[in-house]
């Protein structure tokens, strides 16, 4: 496998959701870390790189990873590495240059391990659809797998030693990603979302930590990791995100009962814009894409074959973008090119089709 | 070896696991009867130094880590723990952040398949441990010699095995 496989495949993060689209993936990260070696931040260069080598080697003998990638990250170019941001693989400061950071990335692209991120390991894996419990299993299997070769860093008392004290414990982040366009169009998006935090949940955008909801995609993650076993964090997710499902369907019923017109209108301007545009910046392609996602869930569009949304919503990006290009490009013709490989890629879609 | 509270010779020797902790306590007989502990009650390790001349048991809490070079301020500052040891020098800052974050500071759930065999033979020692007061009680002091080297025996291959060093006070 070579990196160009792995941009050449379908980003990792959606996949066989439900059919009207509203749970997208399902991700866990768990964070490790070795006994006897300091945390990266306090280990020094010389230990990253041999921590790095060892697990490196450790990862040729599971069967997921031995035809799978193991990326050290350094020997990447900057827009390679954004390019593994755009898609989740890894974070932007595990990049840095001075991080000795490598990502294993699985045959099947399904399961990553950063190395020497915060901690020296963040396992991942990642599912479509709502599908906590088959991506847990996955998990442990690789988390066994690994622990059989290794010692992790661990205590009676507190669990998994980890470098920041919010992942202490099971060291498990656990999140669903959801697409929840009929509640913002209802205008119930933040009573729904308010609540969450009391329940120990937070809520975030796209990128993660801090970001707008780009798209209107939420993503529901626990944020307790220690006192509560794994099942009982991850069962606490699933209520709430069935329930999340519940209203955002309900949304959409009564967006069709009350404002039928409206609906239509919004779906169909954001087909026009998209299909239009010559000038059309990362913000406004993903909410209007996210609208034409809507417009597909709800059966509102007719196509000779229908595009992938979320393949679109990553390729948008300003990364993957320019290797559409093949070069890099500034902002404004960013802005330009993506208009115009939108433009092709809505080519297909039957005239006048909002039903 | 000199008794915990006086400097007499210490003729008592406890080992207790108090939640997972390993406690040891070396008295002299006198002051192992002022402690009232041949009667087998539990002890607290702090309330029997307390009240020690200063400069007799370790003195004020450890602010920096030996293995990773991380002080207390620093962690304080930016949150972040340098390496596994940390855990058992910041134990009570960190208990503190723990609670605050998750309203909890023991874990549940997952761990290592090696783990279980520590607990096992952490279960074994506390069984040990309790055969060994109830020896002393009964002043059966051959047999009490007998259980303490089984119990010396047990944490000496406890230290080699987990590193955590969670077991230190
Ligand atoms: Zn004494
Ligand atoms: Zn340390």
């Amino acid at each position: 496998m070579t990196f160009e496989d792995l941009m050449q495949g379908p980003c990792a993060w959606y996949g066989q959701e439900d059919s009207e689209g509203i749970a997208i993936s399902s991700r866990i990260r768990l964070a490790r870390n070795i006994d006897g070696y300091p945390f990266p931040a306090r280990a020094s260069k010389e230990q990253r790189l041999e921590l790095r080598e060892q697990i490196g080697e450790l990862l040729q003998e599971d069967e997921r990873f031995a035809e799978g990638l193991y990326l050290r990250l350094d020997e990447l170019s900057a827009s390679e590495r954004m390019l593994l941001v755009e898609r989740s693989l890894s974070s932007p400061e595990h990049g840095e240059e001075s991080h000795e950071g490598a990502l294993a990335v699985s045959t099947d692209t399904h399961d990553a391990v950063m190395v020497n991120e915060e901690d020296h390991l963040r396992l991942q894996v990642l599912r479509g659809g709502l599908s906590l419990k088959e991506v847990w299993e996955e998990m442990a299997r690789l988390d066994d797998a690994l622990e059989q070769r290794v010692n992790y860093a661990f205590s009676a008392k507190y669990g998994y030693l980890t470098c920041c004290p919010s992942n202490t414990g099971t060291g498990l982040r656990a999140g669903v990603m959801l697409h929840l366009p009929g509640l913002a169009l209802m205008e119930e998006i933040r009573s729904v979302l308010r609540g969450l935090g009391k329940l120990g949940l937070a809520v975030r955008g796209l990128d993660g930590e801090g970001s707008d909801a780009d798209g209107f995609l939420y993503q529901i993650s626990n944020q307790m990791t220690l006192g509560r076993d794994e099942e009982s964090l991850l069962a606490d997710i699933q209520d709430v995100v069935e329930e999340l499902v519940e209203h955002e369907r309900n949304a959409r019923l009564r967006l069709e009962e009350q404002r039928p017109a409206w609906l239509r209108d919004r779906v169909g301007r954001a087909v026009g814009i998209l299909k239009n545009a010559w000038v059309l910046p990362s913000k406004e392609a993903l909410d209007l894409l996210a609208m034409l996602r809507l417009g597909m869930g709800m059966g509102l569009l007719e196509w000779e074959h229908a595009p992938s949304v979320e393949q679109m919503m990553v390729e948008v990006r300003p990364a993957h973008l320019q290797r559409l290009a093949g070069r890099s490009l500034e902002v404004e013709e960013r802005d330009r090119f993506r208009a115009q490989w939108m433009r092709s890629k809505l080519a297909d879609l039957k005239k006048g089709s909002t039903l | 070896m000199k008794c915990d509270r006086c400097d007499k010779p210490a003729t008592v020797h406890l080992t207790r696991v108090v939640k997972g902790q390993v406690q040891k306590l070396h008295l002299c007989a006198d002051c192992a009867q002022e402690m009232g502990l041949q009667s087998g009650k539990s002890f607290s390790l702090s309330d029997v130094l307390m009240g020690q001349p200063a400069g007799h048991s370790a003195g004020p809490g450890p602010k920096v880590c030996r293995s990773c070079g991380l002080t207390l301020q620093r962690f304080r500052k930016e949150g972040r723990l340098g390496c596994p040891e940390c855990y058992s020098v910041f134990g009570k800052d960190l208990d503190r952040v723990l609670t605050s974050m998750h309203s909890a500071t023991e874990h549940q759930g997952r761990r290592p398949a090696r783990m279980c065999q520590v607990c096992e033979e952490r279960d074994q020692l506390e069984a040990l441990v309790a055969r060994l007061t109830a020896a002393i009680d009964e002043e059966d002091y051959e047999r009490a010699a007998q259980l303490r080297d089984e119990v010396r025996c047990l944490e000496g291959k406890q230290s080699l095995e987990s590193g955590e060093g969670s077991c230190d006070l």
